[in-house]
């Protein structure tokens, strides 16, 4: 019994330990030197570090307006990009789930943005923006096409939003379609028997038993525009005006060309915490909808 | 059970896979250095270059190095994007190169406790000129880095265009200037493509308004740091936002969408008459359109030509880490880049550049040449961006793109610069 015990224990370690490994490594003893440089007054070059408490959340709280900025356009983008990346995607993901050819085409269709680099993007996006734009303004006469999206505070917003969603559509769809090809046929083919039409077979069958996969989407959505830090750094560099800082690539320009260390340690703290409160609200309304099969 | 013992095997290997993973770099380099060496130690010379001009000419020079040094062997990274950043990474993780490349002033001050002093070397420091290597003192007085070369920032004019429009003098105020956009404008041009888009260019162009002449760059910068010299009192400042308000109006239709490279392009190929650059630029703009016709225009901030500003400075430095295990080698290699034959031709022909040695070598850049007429008649100062508050051009630029946008008034803009400066905030 007991070696029994043993033996299953060390097959446990090994599929988890090199996972362990990673993740200590990479993400929580960088967490915990975190903490202790947050409390010092650093460059982030120099040998020496003045030790300051908690100076540095006080100046969070009380002098750093670009900060709270930054939170602001992050929640607002979390709320845009959550909703509209999920609604897109369980749609196509409807669309696509048919065991067509044409939908094997269409999902790899949706997908490749999600596997090509962002450099790639941005420079796909920026001619969009510029020539694209330009010929279709020439062509329709649409006054929108005439907009500078990049260059303007409010535009900018959803240009950082409708590249994320571009991007990112294709891995949320495949999740989606996962969960509905796993719904059992004869509860959908029951349905039609039964008369009901499409809506309310997608309204009563179908979305009840994809639960599992909104909530995994909605979680990963949310951690994702809680992190944005790519599109921004390569794309728009937070501008025009500050307009698209992003809390991830405030704390980085604090660290690395503000040369305050502690102080981007300390704000990338208070924002741990306000995620794991907020994923933790989120993880616990989605689990209660989701139901046993 | 089969699948079973299949299963360990698998994952077994996969874990040690990862574990060699994470040292394989190390064993393979060391197998190499045994080789090379032929039994004796190899040195490695770690160097870390921010340039991306001239690689090429930069590899035989480093080739030269290593044929004259038998058994040294000089590694460089060369990162010219996101260059501060990397910088950092290798210093907090310990590895601190022997030879690294940084922008002088404020950055390279955080880096002068890991800087050899060069203070008593004076047979090398005799090899530069004097004024390159007051970019490398530090508070004390002492020389904590060497001179790369000198870079020029103002106004660059494409002269196809203005003598297209009929612009025979150069304009020298603002008055001038404005005149000169409605004469491009009628001809067609567009008068600005300033990257409004990059926050640095406009944190550069800003320093340009700054500038009080009695003081020269890095006086300015000191009495604004202190509060001695404000903002609202300088003689030149208000011109800033009407420069702004002709870049807006006789500019692009998207301004502020207009980043380095596009603004390089349009200049180079005539579709915009100017823009706010520096000689740094050379090579991208010979690669967009090699046979332009392009000059220098002082900056026209005041009155007339006398006000007029081209900001001259040697701006990126060599440090010696003073902790090299092989710290002879580092100091000769940083000389021998900055001052010998090999490396005068490569800043001279292969950069195009004016070096901070004492050099009797043409100099094939052709803003640079166009710099040079400037800097010999003693018509340039010295740049302010550089020894800023840290963060000058990413907090400040900002503040002027807002302007543009009309979302701040002048006076509010101001005050926000007042305030970063003084505050740091």
């Amino acid at each position: 019994m007991r070696q029994k015990k043993v033996r299953e224990f060390l097959t446990f370690a090994l599929f988890v330990f090199p996972t362990v490994i990673f993740v200590l490594f990479a993400t929580d003893i960088p967490f915990v030197m975190n903490l202790y440089y947050s409390v010092f007054d650093w460059n982030g070059v120099g040998r020496s570090m003045e030790f300051v408490g908690f100076e540095n959340f006080v100046k969070i709280f009380t002098q750093d307006s670009l900060f709270w900025d930054a939170v602001k356009f992050t929640l607002k983008f979390a709320v845009f990009f959550v909703v509209i990346v999920n609604i897109v995607s369980l749609t196509v993901a409807l669309v696509m789930a048919k065991e067509k050819k044409s939908s094997s085409i269409g999902r790899a269709f949706y997908y490749i943005p999600y596997i090509i680099s962002l450099t790639a993007i941005s420079l796909i996006w920026k001619f969009i923006f510029g020539p694209g734009f330009e010929a279709l303004y020439e062509i329709t006469g649409w006054e929108m096409f005439n907009w500078s999206w990049v260059g303007t505070p409010k535009l900018a917003f959803y240009v950082v939003v409708i590249m994320a969603v571009w991007q990112n559509l294709g891995f949320y769809m495949v999740n989606y379609i996962a969960g509905i090809v796993a719904v059992p046929k004869e509860l959908t083919e029951a349905a039609k028997i039964d008369g009901a039409g499409r809506l309310q077979t997608l309204g009563h069958i179908t979305l009840p038993l994809i639960m599992p996969s909104v909530s995994i989407c909605t979680l990963t959505s949310l951690t994702f525009a809680f992190k944005l830090f790519d599109i921004v750094m390569v794309f728009t560099k937070g501008g025009p005006a500050n307009s698209t800082v992003s809390v991830a690539y405030n704390i980085y320009m604090e660290a690395f060309t503000r040369n305050n260390y502690g102080l981007a340690t300390a704000k990338s703290l208070i924002f741990v915490i306000f995620c794991l409160i907020v994923t933790a609200i989120q993880l616990k309304v989605t689990k209660s909808r989701e139901v046993e099969q | 059970m089969k699948k079973r013992t299949l299963a360990l095997l698998l994952s077994t290997v996969m874990a040690a896979s990862v574990i060699a993973g994470c040292s394989g770099g190390d064993s393979k380099e060391e197998k190499k250095d045994k080789e090379d060496g032929g039994g004796k130690e190899e040195i490695v010379l770690s160097v870390f270059d921010a340039h991306a001009y001239g690689l090429d000419e930069y590899d035989e020079m480093k080739k030269k190095f290593e044929e004259d040094h038998p058994g040294v062997k000089v590694e460089v990274q060369h990162v010219s994007n996101d260059t501060l950043t990397v910088l950092q990474s290798r210093v907090n993780s310990g590895d601190i190169p022997d030879v690294f490349d940084i922008e002088s002033g404020t950055n390279a001050k955080m880096y002068y406790e890991y800087a050899y002093d060069w203070t008593d070397d004076t047979d090398v420091l005799d090899l530069f000129n004097e004024d390159a290597l007051e970019t490398g003192r530090d508070d004390d007085g002492k020389i904590k880095s060497l001179p790369w070369t000198y870079e020029n920032m103002g106004i660059l004019y494409n002269k196809d265009c203005f003598s297209k429009a009929g612009i025979t003098e150069l304009p020298a105020n603002l008055d001038e200037l404005e005149a000169a956009c409605k004469k491009l404008e009628a001809e067609g041009i567009t008068a600005f493509a300033v990257p409004a888009k990059e926050t640095w260019v406009l944190g550069q162009l800003a320093t340009h308004f700054m500038m009080d002449k009695s003081l020269d760059g890095p006086g300015t910068a000191e009495a604004l740091k202190s509060g001695e010299l404000k903002f609202a009192d300088l003689p030149n400042w208000k011109n800033l936002f009407r420069f702004m308000d002709l870049a807006v109006e006789y500019g692009p239709e998207k301004p502020l969408e207009v980043d380095w490279e596009t603004s390089e392009n349009m200049l180079a190929n005539g579709d915009a008459a100017m823009i706010h650059m520096g000689d740094w630029c050379q090579s991208t703009l010979d690669s967009f359109n090699a046979s332009a016709n392009l000059g220098f225009l002082p900056c026209p901030v005041g009155a007339g030509a006398e006000d007029a500003t081209l900001l001259s400075n040697c701006n990126w430095t060599y440090i010696v880490n003073k902790d090299s295990e092989n710290l002879e080698l580092a100091k000769e290699y940083c000389q021998y880049i900055l001052s010998s034959d090999e490396g005068q031709s490569w800043m001279c022909e292969a950069v195009g550049a004016v070096p901070g040695c004492k050099t009797d070598k043409e100099v094939t850049g052709k803003l640079a040449n166009d710099a040079k007429t400037y800097i010999d008649a003693g018509e340039t100062n010295g740049w302010i961006h550089t020894v800023a508050p840290a963060s000058y051009g990413e907090t400040c630029g900002p503040l002027m793109q807002s302007y543009m946008l009309g979302q701040l008034s002048a006076d509010e803009m101001t005050a926000q610069f007042q305030s970063f400066w003084t505050s740091g905030q």
